[in-house]
């Protein structure tokens, strides 16, 4: 009977023991839970980040990048004519990069509305190139850059640089 | 032999509750057991709490690197490359950069503006234009010195004490002239 007794507490003891680690399984669980919704955002400013990053690194590639073709090499500089022709042939460069979308937005002078640019339609007097244009999802961001151009005045080329902004798009994590 | 059975069975009862009783006294071993295990629980608990905290700091401490110090840089420099409606003597449309210079030297434009108004009206709409629509942004400073002097100072927005900056240095004329720019994060 004593035997018995004892049994039972022991028994008591080692319910307990499950229960409390239940309960700390289930704390933990909760804690963990907030921590993986920030390492969600964690994810999502790193796809930021690299967006910008790699907008910046677009920026200064050889496709993009005016080198010294306006004078002195420029940084974040985009020549505007050389990435018509690079839109020219987009179809070719579609994945090159990895990214789903690619646009230079003209943020001043301000056109008002919307105008994408076309050659030989649109082009100068438009404030939209898109580069890459598949379906637009996630993160949308990147440096602001001079975007330059040729103009012929009076017989003269001169440089017009304008703001703009080259947005890259990356997918974004679910 | 029923009787000798019977009389077996009881002495072995009461030599066994004779052993327990003893074995309580001297060694009460479920007790014992009990405490170690309690003792096992409160260890198991401690090292499950002290995990927790660990994963939990482990989890947070992230480094908070901000892109924005990079978008300010960026702005600066291509704001610097903008070409503006003022003449200069040897080229059309001066940049920002040396416009800055032609203001500082009171020199007025070729097509007859006055360099510093232009300068003045062409900054403030690429600030406008450049930070509209940036969520965390507050506000904004500009300010163009000359060594040490103010040539142009703009501001617009609430400064929240949380700001992000960047310095461009340039020199026209022989002297230094700085345009220090600054944004301000909402907290």
């Amino acid at each position: 009977m004593v035997n018995k007794k004892g049994q039972m507490k022991i028994q008591q003891t080692a319910f307990l023991l499950i229960a409390l680690t239940l309960f700390f399984v289930l704390v933990g669980l909760f804690v963990l839970g907030f921590g993986l919704s920030d390492l969600k955002k964690d994810v999502s400013n790193l796809g930021e980040k690299n967006a910008l990053l790699l907008a910046s690194r677009l920026a200064n590639s050889p496709e993009f990048a005016c080198g010294n073709a306006f004078g002195t090499g420029m940084l974040d500089c985009i020549d505007g004519d050389k990435v018509m022709m690079l839109k020219k042939n987009s179809n070719i460069y579609k994945n090159f990069w990895g990214v789903s979308n690619i646009e230079i937005r003209k943020l001043y002078p301000d056109h008002g509305r919307e105008i994408e640019c076309t050659i030989p339609e649109t082009y100068p007097n438009c404030n939209v190139i898109k580069i890459v244009d598949k379906d637009r999802t996630g993160f949308s961001d990147g440096p602001f850059v001079s975007l330059c151009r040729r103009e012929i005045v009076d017989g003269e080329v001169n440089y017009m640089c304008e703001l703009a902004k080259l947005l890259v798009s990356y997918e974004l994590v679910k | 032999m029923n009787w000798s059975n019977k009389m077996k069975k009881k002495n072995r009862k009461a030599t066994h509750d004779l052993t327990m009783g003893l074995n309580k006294k001297i060694c009460p071993r479920s007790k014992r057991s009990q405490e170690e295990m309690v003792g096992f629980g409160v260890i198991v608990g401690l090292v499950a709490v002290i995990l927790l905290i660990f994963l939990y700091f482990a989890i947070s401490g992230k480094s908070k690197d901000n892109l924005d110090d990079y978008k300010a840089k960026s702005f600066l420099q291509s704001a610097m490359n903008y070409n503006t409606n003022c003449d200069g003597v040897r080229e059309l449309n001066l940049s920002v950069e040396k416009l800055i210079g032609e203001c500082e030297a009171n020199r007025n434009c070729v097509n007859g503006l006055n360099s510093c108004e232009v300068l003045t009206t062409t900054m403030n709409a690429l600030l406008e234009k450049g930070w509209q629509g940036e969520g965390e942004i507050s506000g904004y400073s500009l300010n163009i010195t000359e060594e040490g002097r103010e040539v142009i100072s703009l501001q617009k927005g609430n400064n929240t004490g949380n700001s992000r900056g960047t310095l461009f240095p340039t020199s026209r004329y022989g002297s230094l002239i700085e345009v220090k720019f600054k944004i301000y994060i909402t907290d």
